[in-house]
């Protein structure tokens, strides 16, 4: 009984060390908030793989902090925050990329435009 | 039982802690090494410079990974490498964006510092051209001004007197070639101006000889300044009797000036 005892107790004060993190519940609101950022950032639109697989990660995190699958649901909320994070860094980045090339364009058409023609120089008297 | 642990008791208990480690170590130490091998790469790409924030995030995660690893925790080691994975994505998206960002504005303060240098040397040349245009005009007004040129509202005008002529004829006198080789080489390089060449008679003696002597004088001058290269087409010949400033005949000296040829540069189109 006693061996049983100690055994438990070390088993114990090893999960208690290898669960590591914040909790799910915190993770998962962590994560919401990261998506909600993503779609200030347009993410749907500019980043909408990225954006879907943040979506599905923070709801299986959802999913299994339902079912009480503590430290799933906490790995799967963190997930979904990083994955969130990079919709939003994704998107700017097509964004970023889209205008550079915009103006790339106008410079070019600028340039492409011959310079004006100086008006010929006054009669002499 | 002793409440005190046993030597069997503490052989278990060594057993237990053994199999404990064994069972979390390590069959996901390889995906930590992988995570960390992507932060490397990303810090060789100047990563962690451009997105400090978010690479640091991801050297955190990876930290944690190996504290999970070195603790036995195998499955948040391996959830942990993932995360870095990801985290490593975040940092290098978010570089990547501030590298467009910083082109961008090196494009636009390029586009603008050429639109100012091509302002700048349309400045320049236009006040080069200027400079040139005025000292070319003085020039040909200096040159000109030997022959007396004044500047009137019909163009500017020079008078050739009595005096280049001979007496009572319509032969220049050699003193009048100088004047007329530089007429000529202005109007050469003027190839836009046309001259108007008048023959001015005086209201004294027989008006048929003077107004034809004025006009035999005036297309004297034509004719040399045709051959000093002046086109014929450029220049015409007229004849004026008693009209403008030479009116005045009651005097000799008037009568002479009023026996004068006038050659009026017109103004260019």
């Amino acid at each position: 009984m006693q061996r049983l005892r100690w055994c438990l107790a070390v088993c114990a004060a090893f999960a208690a060390a290898c669960a590591s993190g914040p909790s799910p519940r915190d993770q998962i609101a962590a994560a919401e908030s990261a998506m909600r950022e993503a779609e200030r950032a347009d993410a749907q639109t500019y980043a909408t793989a990225e954006w879907n697989n943040a979506r599905e990660t923070l709801a299986d995190a959802k999913h299994a902090a339902e079912h009480d699958r503590e430290v799933q649901a906490r790995r799967l909320a963190e997930l979904a925050e990083a994955r969130a994070q990079l919709a939003s860094a994704r998107s700017r980045e097509a964004q970023a990329r889209r205008s550079l090339e915009n103006q790339q364009e106008s410079v070019d058409r600028l340039e492409a435009v011959p310079a004006p023609v100086t008006p010929p120089p006054a009669p002499l008297p | 039982m002793s409440t005190r642990p046993s030597r069997s008791n503490g052989r278990l208990i060594l057993a237990t802690l053994l199999g404990v480690v064994v069972a979390c170590a390590s069959p996901s130490r390889p995906r930590v090494e992988a995570a960390a091998t992507s932060l490397q790469g990303a810090r060789a790409e100047g990563v962690d410079v451009r997105a400090p924030i978010a690479y640091r995030e991801a050297e955190q995660t990876l930290e944690r990974a190996n504290t999970a690893l070195d603790r036995g925790d195998d499955a948040e080691a391996r959830h942990l490498a993932e995360l870095t994975e990801e985290r490593v994505l975040v940092a290098r998206s978010v570089a990547e964006e501030k590298q467009l960002r910083v082109e961008s504005e090196a494009l636009v303060d390029r586009a603008t510092d050429q639109a100012l240098a091509s302002r700048a040397e349309a400045a320049v040349a236009a006040e080069r051209r200027a400079e040139s245009e005025r000292s070319r005009a003085d020039a040909l007004l200096s040159g000109l001004q030997s022959l007396q040129a004044r500047e009137e509202p019909r163009g500017l005008v020079l008078t050739l007197g009595d005096l280049l002529f001979d007496v009572d004829g319509a032969t220049l006198a050699p003193g009048a070639a100088p004047h007329l080789e530089r007429l000529a080489q202005f109007l050469r390089e003027n190839p836009d101006r046309s001259v108007l060449i008048e023959g001015h008679t005086d209201d004294t003696g027989t008006p048929g000889h003077d107004a034809d002597l004025s006009e035999r004088r005036a297309e004297a001058v034509r004719d040399r300044l045709e051959s000093l290269g002046v086109e014929r087409s450029r220049m015409r010949v007229v004849a004026r009797v008693a009209s403008g400033p030479y009116a005045s005949s009651a005097t000799a000296a008037g009568r002479q000036e009023a026996r004068s040829v006038e050659v009026v540069i017109r103004p260019a189109p």
